[in-house]
């Protein structure tokens, strides 16, 4: 019982979390909080399927997205209705000249070593993908943290696998500008100042 | 499949690359390509940049 006890209080410990997870993944707050709950039930009464092999954070996310892709699935009518593949098709125009060649000149991101392991630029990494328009946001992250392989995605909404690569494409072209803009090109500023 | 031609066509397959298997003939031309553009080459290395940090992201440590 007493470790039962000291499970459940280490597992809180890690909601807040498994809860950015959610949302960021599912963009609805209600569904987000159920799956915590979900999840937060299934390792209390299941404690002794946490081996220690792994951490415990590592072992709840790892529950928590069944969790989400139940979810998903369990929606999946309100998801695909809310599917909309022409977001942000402005976004190459605005990147690429009508030449096909990129309007910016390359920038450098210098030492990405030193950013990975740093907590501020994996919170960046969190505003920009809470940023990204909600279909993109949610189709990268069913590809990046479900790791849902592109057939797995098309199944949700009526989607063909060309036009999940292009959304995908999209996800990483933002990425790119919102970690330039948010860290790498910040960080140049700072050091020139 | 039509190979690409132009910048905008060549980031487009270096990103799907990472999503689905490039054919012989895409990832020679992407090879081809990378050797002179240098907008494409800071893409390829930022995208690897951006699978990593996902991987950290992703351990929510």
């Amino acid at each position: 019982m007493a470790q039962t006890a000291g499970l459940a209080a280490d597992a809180a410990a890690s909601r807040s979390c498994l809860l950015r997870f959610a949302r960021l993944q599912l963009r609805n707050d209600t569904w987000a909080e159920d799956v915590v709950s979900e999840t937060m039930l299934a390792a209390l009464e299941k404690p002794d399927s946490f081996g220690g092999k792994s951490s415990l954070k590592t072992w709840l996310v790892g529950i928590l997205k069944f969790k989400v892709i139940d979810c998903i699935r369990t929606h999946s009518r309100e998801v695909a209705s809310s599917v909309n593949c022409d977001e942000d098709t402005e976004l190459e125009e605005l990147l690429f000249a009508p030449d096909g060649h990129f309007r910016a000149d390359a920038y450098e991101w210098p030492n990405p070593e030193q950013s990975l392991n740093s907590k501020q630029f994996l919170a960046v990494m969190d505003v920009c993908i809470d940023e990204m328009p909600p279909t993109i946001g949610r189709v990268f992250l069913m590809r990046e943290w479900v790791d849902f392989m592109t057939n797995e995605i098309c199944k949700q909404p009526s989607v063909s696998s060309s036009t999940v690569w292009v959304l995908l494409h999209r996800a990483r072209l933002r990425l790119r500008e919102c970690l330039q803009q948010k860290w790498f090109g910040a960080r140049e500023q700072g050091h020139t100042a | 499949m039509k190979l690409p031609e132009t910048c905008r066509e060549h980031a487009a397959l270096i990103s799907s690359g990472q999503d689905r298997e490039l054919s012989a003939a895409e990832r020679a031309a992407i090879h081809v390509h990378l050797l002179t553009c240098y907008g494409c080459s800071a893409w390829n290395k930022h995208m690897s940049v951006m699978q990593s940090t996902m991987a950290r992201w992703r351990s929510g440590e």
